[in-house]
């Protein structure tokens, strides 16, 4: 659950970008900060040192501003990938507000995309909660490579394998050179402060 | 924060629309020099074989490297800069094939250099000669460099009572540099990860057991890789 400040009129909101190894996740927050950095007090933190892969998490701080007369902070966290590091992406799971799920649209990591999400449902059932309620929104990442001729998922077989139960928004993506990459962000945002709002509302009154 | 959720949803809406402003349109994919379409095709296989090794590493995916690294040699057997890139990748592909799992995860960063750099060395059409030789030059640093953090893991650590360590004979890892340094002089990239090292290793008795061992799996591997390959050549 988000923190809330009452005094300062503050919430800091849990943003979690999921999804198997090498799919996209870190390339995801990189053109975030990127893209905005002059518009952001704090850096992208991120851990990178087996073979240039994530082993703890990335971070990034974001700074939204005033909604609801409430100064919105945005915390976006990726998980690294790899089965291994189970207990890693539990422990950034805990206190998660909102998820985006970064699949991989390449036709090999078909079973690989459909296990991660196992795997997210998994972990987030050990903080009980549910992956058909919690502010979900599913990116089908790489879709760039379609043009270097590497074979691809449609999108519409990954929404059948991924999203036909879920029904989560979804972005067909290509972290790599920006595509989608702030609507799928913008999306998430939007999902899980409206999420939270509600469930203030629920609890006030 | 209560609010009305139809109003709540829109004010956060715009206030998205308000942070992130006009920027954010993607950007278009940025290239330095364009591609021939040609050559790039000529690739295209090693590039499908480099993405598969970036998710598994396999004794089958490595092989389908090193003979689609032949092959490219056989192609480019006029041009030193690709030829000798070719014959990088070959022999980090070698090594990587060789320890798998246990391979430095430099050799992989380093795998992934090489290849980027040869397409664009092979795609590009408004590359210069000076560039091509100033890419490879850089790469030789890095497989320099990669060795260098070989024979450091292989050493044995030095002795509390200030003996000289004991070295075994012969080196736990070779990997043969296929080409000579260019005269130009291009600074080494660093390479930032350390080989990780062996807590298990009490003394120089123990690390040079563990280089012996080392060596043994080595030869069998290269063994089973040679096996393959005079198979494949039978086919």
């Amino acid at each position: 659950m988000a923190l809330i400040n009452p005094k300062t009129k503050e919430v800091q909101v849990k943003l979690v970008y999921y999804g198997p190894g090498r799919g996209g996740k870190t390339t995801n927050l990189e053109y975030i900060y990127n893209k905005y950095q002059d518009r952001m007090t704090t850096k992208l933190t991120t851990v990178k040192t087996y073979g240039d892969r994530t082993l703890f998490f990335d971070f990034l701080p974001l700074d939204i501003g005033m909604i609801g007369g409430y100064n919105i902070k945005m915390q976006l966290y990726t998980v690294p990938g790899q089965v291994k590091y189970q207990a890693t992406r539990r422990l950034v799971l805990r206190g998660v507000d909102g998820v985006v799920f970064v699949a991989d649209s390449m036709a090999l990591r078909e079973k690989m995309n459909v296990l991660s999400l196992k795997d997210l449902q998994e972990n987030l059932a050990t903080f009980d909660k549910n992956i058909f309620k919690i502010p979900l929104v599913i990116q089908y990442n790489k879709r760039d490579l379609a043009k270097e001729k590497i074979p691809l998922l449609p999108t519409e077989k990954l929404e059948n394998i991924l999203n036909k139960q879920l029904k989560a928004p979804s972005f067909a993506a290509s972290a790599l050179t920006g595509e989608n990459v702030v609507e799928t962000m913008k999306k998430a945002i939007s999902l899980t402060v409206s999420s939270l709002q509600q469930k203030l509302a629920i609890k006030q009154g | 924060m209560a609010d009305k959720k139809g109003t709540f949803t829109d004010e956060v809406n715009n206030r998205l629309g308000e942070f992130f402003g006009d920027m954010d349109k993607p950007d278009a994919p940025t290239r330095d020099t364009k591609p021939s379409p040609k050559k790039d095709l000529e690739l295209f296989d090693l590039k499908a074989i480099v993405l598969s090794i970036e998710w598994e590493i396999s004794h089958e995916i490595m092989m389908r490297l090193i003979a689609e690294t032949g092959r490219l040699m056989k192609i480019y057997r006029d041009n030193k800069v690709v030829l000798s890139l070719l014959k990088l990748l070959d022999s980090v592909g070698r090594y990587i094939n060789a320890k798998k799992a246990t391979a430095l995860p430099d050799s992989i960063k380093l795998l992934h250099s090489i290849h980027t750099n040869l397409q664009r060395v092979v795609t590009s059409e408004t590359i210069t000669e000076s560039q091509s030789s100033q890419i490879l030059s850089a790469e030789i640093a890095k497989f320099k460099n990669l060795k260098q953090q070989l024979l450091t893991k292989a050493e044995p650590p030095p002795l509390k009572d200030n003996k000289p360590a004991a070295t075994p004979k012969t080196a736990p890892i070779k990997m043969a540099a296929p080409v000579e340094q260019p005269q130009t002089s291009v600074p080494a990239t660093e390479v930032s990860a350390v080989a990780p090292t062996d807590a298990t290793i009490n003394g120089p008795k123990d690390a040079v057991l563990q280089a012996i061992d080392e060596l043994k799996k080595l030869i069998k591997e290269e063994f089973k890789s040679l096996r393959e390959e005079l198979k494949q050549l039978r086919q």
